[in-house]
């Protein structure tokens, strides 16, 4: 097992240098001159010129690239052009805040919209089926932007059950969490509903209703334990999609996080901010994505004794021997 | 019994009537589609959900009828005093529970007094019985091979030693050397256990091997019922049976080809006013066409075609067991 | 082979009609294009873009349906250029990305070997960035402005069209017909043309309907964060970003534009639906 794990993290070593360096090389394409931008407008030619040899812009691209991943190995994401401020240093304080916002909306994507899910499936074709079918047709067309911005005139400038805009209490967080999650929360639903329908039909449900089990202990113990391993792999295929989403999410309910920082240093042209910024959103979801396939790979015994040996036969074999 | 689809209503088994005694085993014998699942699935009141449905006749177990029985009851009788094994071992145990656990959930949940060491005793013990060592119920399904797969399938449907066992084509889906393997343990257990069993196939050599009685269907209709002994070296029998020993190669007989029965089954969604066999008979009169056949019996052997040479018999109606 | 062709359209449309949600959505959605196409036959361009001070933020009335904007312009007027906004710069951008990413696509699929796997490892690196953040980098790089939104949107779309289209076309690729056709010495832009692209053109339709819906949403995502369309544009996100700011008071004028965005979005993407399942029925359900 940790031979595989081992393995799967060679192998995120070439997406995450991919990742980088295609980031890097779009922000390379901007029209403005960095050496320009540091200087100001009124700062002579020979200046600049003497920056740009300074900080290596006359470099061939992938030289500069790799000088940057070094440093970044080191933890030198290089300096904000704005703040003056290691960029390494506001991004980790910026960070949790959509970190805990993009947490928040898988749980509650996956607590609601799993068990909404099966009884879709098991009631299927059901109003409540119908219903939950509706909504998340609905959710999936609804901008997340929008919906946050209803939630708020409706819970928190009408009902005043939440505070509108901060980060700063577990009660900020509500509406944002829920807002992000609308598009998760839909995909939930329709993935565990698909995944149960293709379960309940198969040949080991009816074994398992021969054996005499009731309908609620073989949807329990059997179609739900097949059903939910692909369902948990989309749920956290989802969190690095839902970092992205953050972005605009942020901004509806001014959340200090790592999406209003993107948008702001977009705005101001901060390169190093935006390149960093938006590198660390694309890693981040990489490693998520490989931390959820590797539980995959453990959870489902199928894929497991591929990998690891199970105790029985490690016994059985030493007993032959 | 009749599935009912948005398109068509299917009448897949009508006016089937036999009995299976203590310690009996009866083979179900007929084509595929000829309806030998839906009844097995009928007396298991297994039938899918909305498009299967019973629409007549009486199922009796034990004395009792199960067709009016709720789906409560019919829990605690499903595992615990009939049992199914079903056609395809590669699919019918669940891949991501442990084989011992599926074995011991039959126990769980019709021997609610045992101890939880009792039950892992006897899951072993059952494990044996069939021939796997018990250290391996640890194991899962994909790691066995589809004949111990088939032979863990029926040891879930034994575990509480039932009455009556149904195995729907238990060997089909296993080859050849398997097959007898597993046909033999059944016989042993059947021997051991005291279990009826109706065993559902399409294949002569396994009914041979297997049977005391034997039922032959066509087009949801028993045709022709009698012990095995009746069957192969009966005085007559249904025009049916003679076609379908005709499509087998005999191995003593020089012949040049075989000869496959003429034509199709009948449409199923056509209730036959007459008897169901006529079109493809090569006896058929005119009357055979308007009117369903009568049974004709001689010690116990009886066919339901009106030119058996066989004297007339009273039909009987419903399906019983013991 | 024209016959069969008809009757193959005929079975499809009989399929897709057969799904009224989907029947529906299409009505709606061509009223909605018809809107956006003569929209300045219907609504005096002048609406939406002459402010009025005396006639700032008012509420619904027989005059003004949706009411007035911050600078006295009429809601519905600029609505209905919106669409004419949002739907030109998505078909634009969907399309762009259908033949960057269909044709990296097919030559993946159809050459093999190292030429595939040099594609296909580069995609997988656009697909493990999300797209929004990919298209925020691009605009980040080359600054807002609707040509460069059209330019980010198909960067981070052109990877799943790419995707769609190899997996398409990768079945039929070792079929006899396609071989009998390389033996006959047909050059490889002709084999990929008439032989295989016909054959892909249903999951392409099904992706293009279904990716002009996230497009749109995408769009307003950008345009409310300041990122995409910039003002005085008539486009529904930056709408909404305006309306954020007076919405303590003027809640009204919240619903209309994010309304608008979701029939549209609702629209392509139940007509995706219906016609992924018109299709191919096996897939349903």
């Amino acid at each position: 097992m940790f031979k595989y794990i081992l393995k799967r993290l060679v192998m995120l070593i070439p997406i995450i240098l991919g990742i980088s360096f295609l980031i890097f090389f779009v922000m390379s394409l901007s029209p403005g001159d960095p050496a320009r931008i540091i200087l100001g407008e009124y700062a002579t030619q020979e200046d600049v010129e003497a920056l740009r040899e300074e900080m290596g812009l006359n470099d061939s691209l992938i030289v500069q690239y790799a000088r940057y991943i070094f440093k970044a190995i080191r933890g030198d994401l290089g300096t904000s052009y704005q703040t003056g401020q290691p960029v390494i240093r506001e991004i980790l304080e910026r960070f949790p805040f959509t970190f805990k916002l993009a947490i928040g909306a898988v749980m509650i994507a996956v607590v609601l919209g799993i068990p909404i899910g099966i009884i879709s499936a098991v009631k299927q074709y059901s109003w409540i089926d119908n219903l939950s079918m509706v909504v998340s047709m609905i959710l999936t067309s609804m901008p997340g932007f929008w919906y946050g911005l209803m939630l708020m005139i409706i819970f928190a400038l009408n009902l005043r059950w939440f505070p509108s805009t901060g980060a700063s209490s577990f009660k900020h967080y509500v509406l944002p969490c829920i807002t992000l999650s609308c598009n998760t929360f839909a995909l939930m639903i329709r993935t565990t509903r698909s995944t149960m329908l293709e379960e309940i039909r198969q040949d080991y449900v009816r074994t398992a209703k021969a054996k005499g089990a009731r309908a609620m202990r073989v949807i329990a113990k059997h179609s739900l334990r097949n059903a939910l391993l692909p369902v948990i792999t989309v749920a956290g295929m989802q969190f690095g999609i839902l970092l992205g989403g953050a972005v605009v999410i942020e901004s509806v309910f001014s959340i200090p996080g790592l999406g209003t920082y993107v948008v702001n240093a977009v705005k101001l042209k901060d390169t190093p901010s935006v390149t960093a910024a938006i590198m660390f959103i694309g890693v981040i979801g990489g490693v998520v994505n490989l931390i959820v396939d590797v539980l995959y790979t453990y959870i489902d015994p199928r894929l497991k004794s591929r990998y690891v040996k199970p105790k029985a036969v490690s016994r059985s074999e030493k007993e032959a021997a | 019994m009749e599935y009912r689809t948005d398109d068509a209503t299917v009448y897949a088994v009508n006016g089937v009537s036999f009995n299976v005694g203590k310690g009996e085993s009866l083979g179900l014998i007929g084509e595929t589609g000829a309806g030998k699942t839906s009844i097995a699935l009928s007396i298991m009141r297994l039938l899918p959900d909305r498009i299967g449905v019973i629409t007549g006749g009486k199922i009796l177990l034990d004395g009792t009828d199960i067709t009016a029985a709720g789906e409560s009851a019919m829990c605690d009788i499903r595992g615990e005093k009939v049992s199914m094994i079903f056609q395809d071992p590669m699919t019918s145990l669940n891949p991501v529970m442990e084989v011992g656990d599926q074995i011991e959930e039959v126990l769980l949940l019709h021997r609610p007094e045992m101890t939880v060491e009792q039950r892992r005793k006897k899951t072993d013990e059952i494990l044996e019985m069939i021939g796997i060592p018990a250290e391996r119920k640890h194991e899962y399904p994909h790691q066995f091979s589809g004949g111990m797969k088939q032979r863990i399938v029926i040891a879930i449907a034994l575990a509480c030693e039932p009455m009556l066992l149904l195995a729907d084509e238990p060997t089909t889906a296993l080859d050849v050397t398997i097959q007898a393997q597993v046909l033999e343990m059944m016989n042993g257990l059947k021997e051991k256990l005291g279990t009826s069993i109706v065993l559902i196939t399409h294949d002569f050599g396994v009914v041979a091997q297997t049977c005391d009685r034997v039922a032959v269907i066509y087009a949801g209709e028993v045709v022709e019922i009698g012990t095995a002994y009746d069957l192969f070296e009966g005085e007559d029998h249904h025009p049916y049976t003679q076609g379908l020993f005709g499509s087998i190669p005999n191995m003593n007989v020089d012949e040049e080809r075989l000869h496959p029965i003429e034509g199709l089954m009948p449409d199923p969604t056509i209730l036959a006013k007459g008897c169901s066999f006529a079109d493809r008979c090569p006896y058929a009169q005119e009357v055979c066409f308007r009117e369903k056949p009568h049974c004709r019996e001689k010690n116990g052997h009886r066919v339901f075609c009106r030119f058996s040479k066989y004297p007339e018999a009273d039909r009987e109606e419903d399906v019983e067991y013991e | 082979m024209e016959k069969k062709g008809r009757s193959q359209s005929g079975a499809i449309w009989f399929r897709f009609q057969k799904n009224k949600l989907a029947l529906i959505s299409l009505v709606i959605l061509g009223a909605i294009v018809l809107a956006a196409l003569f929209a300045n036959v219907l609504i005096d361009p002048e609406l939406v873009t002459t402010t009025n001070s005396s006639l700032r933020l008012q509420t619904p009335s027989a005059e003004h349906w949706f009411g007035t904007d911050l600078y006295g312009r009429d809601v519905l007027a600029r609505i209905v250029y919106g669409a004419r906004v949002s739907l030109t710069v998505s078909v634009t951008a969907v399309f762009g990305a259908l033949i960057v990413g269909g044709l990296l696509g097919a030559v993946a699929a159809y050459f093999g070997g190292h030429v595939e796997n040099i594609i296909m490892r580069i995609m997988d690196i656009f697909m493990a960035i999300p797209s929004l953040v990919m298209a925020i980098a691009v605009v980040a790089a080359l600054g807002a402005s609707t040509v460069n939104l059209v330019v980010a949107l198909i960067v981070a779309r052109a990877p799943q069209f790419a995707r769609v289209v190899r997996s398409a076309i990768l079945p039929i690729r070792d079929l006899e017909y396609v071989e009998a056709a390389t033996a006959c010495g047909t050059s490889h832009r002709r084999i990929i043309l008439r032989h295989i692209l016909p054959n892909v053109l249903g999951p392409i339709i099904v992706q293009t309907t279904l990716q002009m819906g996230h497009c749109i949403i995408q769009i307003a995502g950008l345009s409310f964060v300041g990122l995409g369309i910039q003002p005085p544009t008539p486009e529904w996100g930056s709408m909404l970003s305006e309306a954020r700011e007076y919405m303590r008071r003027y809640s009204f004028l919240v619903v209309p534009p994010g309304l608008a965005i979701m029939i549209t979005v609702f629209c392509f993407n139940r007509i995706g639906d219906g016609l992924r399942d018109a299709l191919d029925p096996k897939l349903k359900n």
